[in-house]
């Protein structure tokens, strides 16, 4: 088992704009798959991770907001790319990058993603959510926008964290 | 009808609001506007008063000093001259937010707002905080809220952001603030 560093803000992996994911068969990829799973079912209440958050700047994301340890529930998504969204809606959420601070942000309600599962299987999800929350905040990461980013203003969108809570 | 500016800061405690508006209130002072914040241990704020001709501004201005020796607090009153016509005209400008982050270091506020300046921009809102990042490094976010005229060109504010984000080895991003048409 091998959990991996998490990288926080302002460290430059988390600007990558990250690469597309072609072969799935790659050792390093495999590893890389497990490691990332390790690594999230280690952070108490994470619901997602994405790849670039541990260093690689791939196209991958991993979701589970059962948050229950139950690996069954996870959710690998490859090259994911959102395709349909609901009306936004205001949310409260977290990130392992920022470990101490929450963020008001917009998001849609339920989104529709496309992508590869971590064997290169071709997907389709409906999510709604805590889940479409998590989609939308991890995809984020793949294209280098952090939830600072996503805030309009620090004295009533940015919150520093009073207690443990799920994050992601 | 005359217009004051108030302000009071000193160190939190229960009743500074109390005190102060207790004044405000038997010289039949009117609050228009206020804005108050803590920042650390001190509380401060700052009020926009009204109050008819008759009121005297120093018998006011005098009973807010005594609140400089009971509540510990640094109080300034200054009359507000009111403009024979209105002020720049505000209405053909679009808010922008400009974030700013990087490891703390000193000057990244004024360089940052003496940039703006020198490009004539308004600054109308600024906050900003010092968050723990990687490697438990100090690291600065300021959020600046703008106001920009239309059609201005970013071509050249783009160029200096950029150099200002190497000589300081900050982040600089800005979006406009779009209203909500409700």
């Amino acid at each position: 088992m091998t959990v991996l560093k998490i990288y926080k803000y302002p460290h430059p992996v988390l600007r990558a704009k990250c690469e597309t994911v072609t072969n799935f068969e790659d050792p390093t990829f495999r590893q890389f798959v497990q490691d990332m799973e390790d690594t999230m079912y280690d952070c108490t209440g994470a619901v997602g991770l994405a790849s670039p958050q541990v260093g690689n700047p791939i196209r991958m994301v991993l979701i589970d907001v059962t948050a229950s340890g139950d690996k069954t529930a996870k959710k690998f998504l490859v090259n994911p790319e959102i395709v349909q969204k609901s009306k936004n809606k205001n949310v409260r959420e977290g990130c392992l990058s920022f470990p101490e601070y929450l963020a008001n942000v917009k998001r849609a309600m339920k989104v529709t993603v496309v992508c590869q599962d971590e064997h290169g299987n071709n997907q389709e999800y409906q999510v709604e959510g805590l889940e479409a929350i998590a989609v939308q905040h991890e995809l984020d990461h793949l294209d280098g926008v952090l939830m600072i980013d996503r805030v309009n203003s620090l004295k009533t969108d940015w919150i520093r964290r009073q207690g443990p809570s799920s994050q992601g | 009808m005359k217009k004051a500016v108030v302000s009071g800061i000193g160190h939190d405690r229960p009743g500074i609001v109390a005190g102060f508006t207790q004044v405000l209130f038997r010289h039949g002072c009117n609050i228009e506007d206020s804005s108050m914040t803590i920042l650390g241990p001190e509380f401060a704020m700052i009020l926009i008063i009204s109050m008819a001709d008759t009121v005297s501004e120093e018998a006011v201005a005098a009973d807010l000093e005594v609140l400089e020796k009971e509540l510990g607090l640094s109080v300034a009153f200054k009359p507000l001259q009111l403009p024979a016509a209105p002020a720049a005209a505000t209405n053909n400008l679009t808010p922008y937010m400009i974030s700013v982050s990087g490891h703390d270091r000193t000057g990244i506020t004024y360089e940052v707002a003496n940039l703006l300046a020198s490009f004539q921009i308004n600054i109308t809102d600024l906050n900003a905080q010092s968050i723990t990042g990687e490697a438990d490094s100090s690291v600065y976010i300021m959020m600046v809220e703008a106001g920009i005229p239309q059609g201005f060109d970013f071509g050249p504010l783009e160029t200096a952001f950029k150099d200002l984000e190497t000589t300081l080895g900050i982040e600089i991003r800005y979006h406009e603030i779009e209203p909500v048409a409700l």
